[in-house]
């Protein structure tokens, strides 16, 4: 077979894969293993300043002098990414299973559920600090029916359920649409033989539907909790991380950008999140991947 | 996605479903997009009053004056720019990189598909992204910021490829070869168009995914002139934080082609994510 190309289609084969095994040598490989090298020196944001091995120096301020941030941040992330993955979860569930049922303007509700996944962190994160503007607007309206008023994304207690709130509300779709391609591949005649044993809608979903598409759980939960465990951008545009909203991602980022530019320091917060990131999805892969075979 | 035909047989209009979907999907969905707009259209006084009524006058000139402002038609160039030419170039590297490895014509064929494989382990390092970026004079420039985001296009596009390219008979390369058929000539106009379906899923995804980014303009442009829409707007918010109809304004502008861009190429986004998910 491989002598198929020979001469100068040879060399045009193989100098065509250049670009790429280049692009992600570079960009992919190098980034990814660096970071724990970085996290071993003073790296500054500022050019022009010298660059030392400090050895554990990094790990020792995160955890032992900067404790209390560090620990702040774990809890953060560990708040936003079960109750993101929990919920966002169960919701789209729930609306996968609506969207099976048949009526007219479904694809419309898909559609307008799917829509966040063009719109971007930007879009959406200005959007809800529109919706939610502590000085009027629906949110502030709807509070004050109540005899209420909150600052919202400027609260201790309203900014990380907002934020997950939001999160939610952009991957929805996402995780919709993974669970219906799951449902639609569920055998008819399951639910047949559901129907002629009397079984209620809710016993059809637990018994049938959900065993079967274990597989796109595992996908969507997997999905979920890798990405919110990592997620800042959004974070980033609601709240810079005040108000107990400071995640890892967030809590690396401002660190290697904001201020002090401490890039060494971020790298070793940036190693925490890869550490936890790492451990969380290899067990929840282990646990889906099994719960997957006693289904199937 | 369409119900199974199995499925459809036993369904008649189920009315509490569609109740319940269409709250969530005009309240929560619908509702903020239309609010968006609505104060896009309001005077500030308005604003300060009455946000949540509907807009009365009707005040047009919101969006002229964001888009003036803020130097939105700067920013848009540079987004289409960015967008364009990080998805084409990531495209087709990852298909000249996808073909020879799908078909194993190299040796360590199996070696570079691990290698990918192993990748997708890997987490983002952005420090070192932004250590590398001025390194290798990528930083605050188009060129550079372009370059900076071909990874994510090439490693998406180079799985689905090395998948679609196997749907592909050995025996066209065969008579392309017999035919004279040089292989980049072989690669642009036999194979690429081939793969079209999977070129334009992943493209869509990729071009949607560098037009949205927001991190990578804070961390690698540092001069207005090279911020794309994101930035730009982001930007735009800081020195604005109270002016919300002008704000809203600006918020729509960048919402808009999105919009369109999402109900134009909405299948493909499904089928994005369907084969992503999949994927891992």
């Amino acid at each position: 077979m491989a002598s198929l190309y020979r001469g100068r289609d040879r060399v045009q084969l193989h100098l065509g894969m250049l670009p790429g095994l280049l692009v992600y040598v570079l960009f992919g490989i190098i980034p990814s293993v660096a970071t724990a090298v970085i996290s071993l020196t003073n790296y500054s944001g500022i050019p022009g300043l010298p660059v030392n091995f400090v050895g554990f120096q990094n790990y020792v301020q995160a955890f032992v002098l900067d404790s209390t941030g560090l620990l702040g941040s774990i809890r953060d992330t560990l708040v936003f990414a079960v109750s993101v993955t929990v919920i966002q979860n169960a919701l789209a569930l729930a609306l996968a299973w609506l969207f099976t049922k048949r009526y007219p303007g479904r694809a419309i509700f898909r559609s307008l559920v799917f829509m966040p996944a063009a719109l971007g962190v930007t879009v959406i994160g200005l959007t809800w600090a529109l919706i939610f503007n502590p000085s009027g607007g629906p949110a502030a309206n709807l509070l004050a029916v109540w005899g209420g008023n909150s600052a919202f994304f400027g609260s201790d207690t309203w900014a990380m359920p907002l934020v997950i709130f939001v999160q939610i509300w952009a991957n929805l779709g996402f995780t919709t649409i993974v669970y219906l391609a799951g449902m639609n591949t569920v055998p008819g005649e399951l639910y047949e033989a559901a129907k002629m044993d009397g079984a209620s809608g809710w016993r059809t979903f637990r018994s049938v539907t959900f065993p079967m598409i274990a597989a796109s759980t595992t996908v969507n939960v997997l999905l979920a909790a890798v990405g919110s465990l990592n997620t800042y951008d959004l974070i980033y545009v609601l709240t810079d991380g005040l108000y107990h909203t400071n995640t890892l991602g967030m809590y690396m980022f401002n660190t290697a950008f904001e201020g002090s530019s401490n890039l060494g320091l971020a790298a070793t917060i940036n190693m925490v999140e890869f550490v936890i990131t790492f451990v969380v999805a290899l067990t929840l892969q282990k646990f889906l991947r099994r719960r997957e075979e006693v289904l199937g | 996605m369409t119900t199974s035909p199995s499925l459809r047989v036993r369904q008649r209009t189920a009315w509490g479903a569609f109740t319940l979907a269409a709250l969530i999907a005009v309240i929560f969905y619908l509702g903020p997009m239309l609010y968006l707009l609505s104060v896009a259209l309001q005077t500030p006084a308005q604003f300060l009053n009455n946000p949540v009524a509907f807009p009365h006058p009707i005040l047009w000139s919101n969006f002229a004056s964001a888009w003036n402002q803020a130097t939105m038609g700067t920013y848009f160039g540079n987004s289409v720019l960015y967008a364009f030419f990080s998805t084409v170039f990531s495209l087709l590297f990852a298909a000249l990189l996808a073909f020879p490895v799908s078909r194993r014509y190299v040796r360590g064929s199996q070696l570079i598909y691990l290698f990918f494989l192993a990748g997708i382990f890997l987490p983002v390092g952005l420090i070192p992204l932004f250590i590398e970026s001025r390194m290798l004079g990528l930083y605050n420039n188009q060129v550079g910021y372009i370059i900076l985001h071909l990874q994510y296009g090439l490693t998406f596009g180079f799985f689905i490829f090395v998948g679609y390219f196997r749907t592909i008979p050995t025996e066209l390369d065969e008579s392309a070869a017999i035919d004279g058929c040089g292989y980049f000539h072989y690669m642009w106009s036999i194979l690429l168009p081939l793969i079209k379906p999977a070129l334009a899923t992943v493209g869509i995804y990729v071009a949607i995914n560098v037009w949205n980014d927001l991190i990578g303009p804070v961390v690698f442009l540092a001069s207005n002139s090279l911020y794309p829409l994101t930035r730009g707007l982001y930007t735009f918010y800081g020195s604005n934080q109270s002016d919300w109809t002008l704000l809203a304004a600006g918020v729509f502008i960048v919402a808009a082609p999105l919009i369109i861009a999402f109900i134009a190429l909405q299948r493909y986004l499904v089928a994005g994510a369907v084969a992503g998910s999949l994927k891992s």
